[in-house]
């Protein structure tokens, strides 16, 4: 009986797929609050400073395996609207640039933008439960679509959706 | 040759030497004796149950001559038999324990949202048996989600009158998730209506790399206006779940290995709250 308990646990663990997120429409209350953040260049860098273009907001850690799963094709996101009013702010939070650094070499990921919520206050103004947590805001900075968990940026819905915004 | 004081330096020498030796040689033969007492501290191994109509529900125990046992709920993050072990392991370091087999029992899949199918009366009944077969006062130990129903079955035990000498004497979660919903972006969200009532003593381990850990002093507040009991200790520079992580960090490594020590000091600090 034992050995059938252990095959069917088993059995769970090689079906279970890995739940996929959606980026939806934004339904939350929470405005897109200001943030001042530096990158890990030691740069400034403003939120409101990016009116006018699309922003994806990224918030992750290098702890979080569904994070580093979609870092990716965020990166293949960035480089295909090179050029155009669109642009990513990952935040990452409560860890140092030299941490961080190695990691993105790591993983072969090193042209997105990576801001350090070091004590984690952005993260909370932003009522981030779960990471990652994605916000895509519009021109004028405000918040559109959200999505919890993962999410493949290659997918031909986000870039519809994210087209839809900058037309 | 050498003169009267060169020679009685050189017989004390000798002596320190000597007495040093037989020191060192009696230390280590209790260092020996302390270690072997460790590795081969007997672990009762066995099986208790809980057996209704239509299924029985099991634990494994390890249990040791430790005036309490800590009784884990599965997690449905690692395989089940590596949890098994890290309880087997714990009890090699002197403190009892038991691992459940509540998903395997019931036929549920390893996934988080099927804790809510958990019996939590059966669940009761088992820790009343664990708590009457070993005569130790008896310690929940969840993990995400699981918290939930550590938490439940804490407050059931409230609602049915009893702390002392109770089924459980407390809870101890990991990493809790007490969020009564799935988190919606940019919606404040609500922990579950339990976590306003008096419940048995809590204590709390968070991981520092965890999402968790940004919300423990909110989750902390809200329990502790309830009326409940609660402790926690943050864990700095691990992740959640490290102890079962296949790429533990050395630092999560080390502080697997004082998984004991830890439980203990959690066992001690609710006991005293008693």
């Amino acid at each position: 009986m034992k050995i059938i308990h252990i095959f069917l646990v088993v059995l769970v663990f090689a079906v279970s797929p890995i739940q996929a997120a959606e980026l939806k429409p934004y339904t939350g209350t929470m405005h897109a609050s200001e943030f001042i953040l530096k990158d890990m260049q030691g740069k400034t860098h403003r939120l409101s400073g990016y009116r006018g273009k699309v922003v994806l907001v990224n918030f992750w850690a290098t702890w979080c395996p569904p994070c580093i799963e979609e870092l990716p094709s965020l990166q293949r996101l960035l480089e295909l609207y090179e050029g155009k009013d669109f642009t990513i702010l990952t935040i990452d939070v409560g860890e140092p640039a030299e941490l961080i650094r190695p990691f993105l070499s790591q993983v072969g990921v090193n042209d997105l933008t990576v801001l350090l919520d070091a004590d984690g206050t952005t993260h909370k103004d932003w009522n981030i439960y779960v990471f990652p947590t994605n916000f895509l805001l519009d021109q004028s900075g405000k918040i559109r679509y959200a999505a919890v968990g993962a999410l493949n940026w290659d997918e031909q819905n986000v870039i519809d959706t994210i087209n839809k915004l900058l037309e | 040759m050498c003169t009267n004081n060169t020679c009685n330096g050189k017989k004390n020498i000798l002596i320190n030497f000597t007495l040093r030796s037989l020191l060192l040689l009696l230390y280590s033969l209790l260092n020996v004796s302390v270690l072997q007492a460790d590795e081969t501290s007997s672990i009762n191994e066995t099986t208790i149950s809980y057996e209704t109509a239509d299924t029985e529900l099991t634990v494994s125990c390890f249990l040791t001559n430790s005036e309490a046992v800590i009784v884990f709920l599965p997690s449905v993050y690692a395989p089940f038999e590596e949890q098994e072990s890290l309880a087997k392991e714990i009890a090699g370091k002197s403190l009892s324990t038991c691992f459940s087999h509540v998903f395997t029992d019931l036929f549920l899949p390893v996934e988080s949202s099927y804790y809510r199918d958990i019996p939590l009366d059966h669940m009761l009944s088992l820790l009343t048996n664990i708590q009457r077969t070993t005569d130790k006062a008896v310690f929940l130990v969840a993990h995400g989600s699981g918290n939930k129903v550590a938490y439940r079955l804490a407050s059931l035990v409230i609602q049915k009158g009893g702390q002392k000498n109770s089924a459980l004497s407390g809870i101890i979660l990991l990493s809790p998730n007490l969020l009564g919903d799935t988190p919606q972006p940019g919606k404040d969200q609500q922990y579950m209506s339990l976590v306003d009532q008096k419940t048995l003593p809590v204590f709390i381990f968070q991981p520092a790399y965890s999402p968790h850990h940004w919300h423990l002093d909110t989750l902390i507040g809200k329990i502790k206006k309830s009326g409940t009991h609660v402790r926690y200790q943050r864990l700095p520079d691990v992740r959640d779940g490290y102890a079962l992580r296949e790429d533990r960090t050395p630092k999560e490594q080390q502080l697997r290995e004082q998984a004991a020590v830890l439980f203990n000091q959690a066992i001690q600090q609710l006991s005293g709250i008693q």
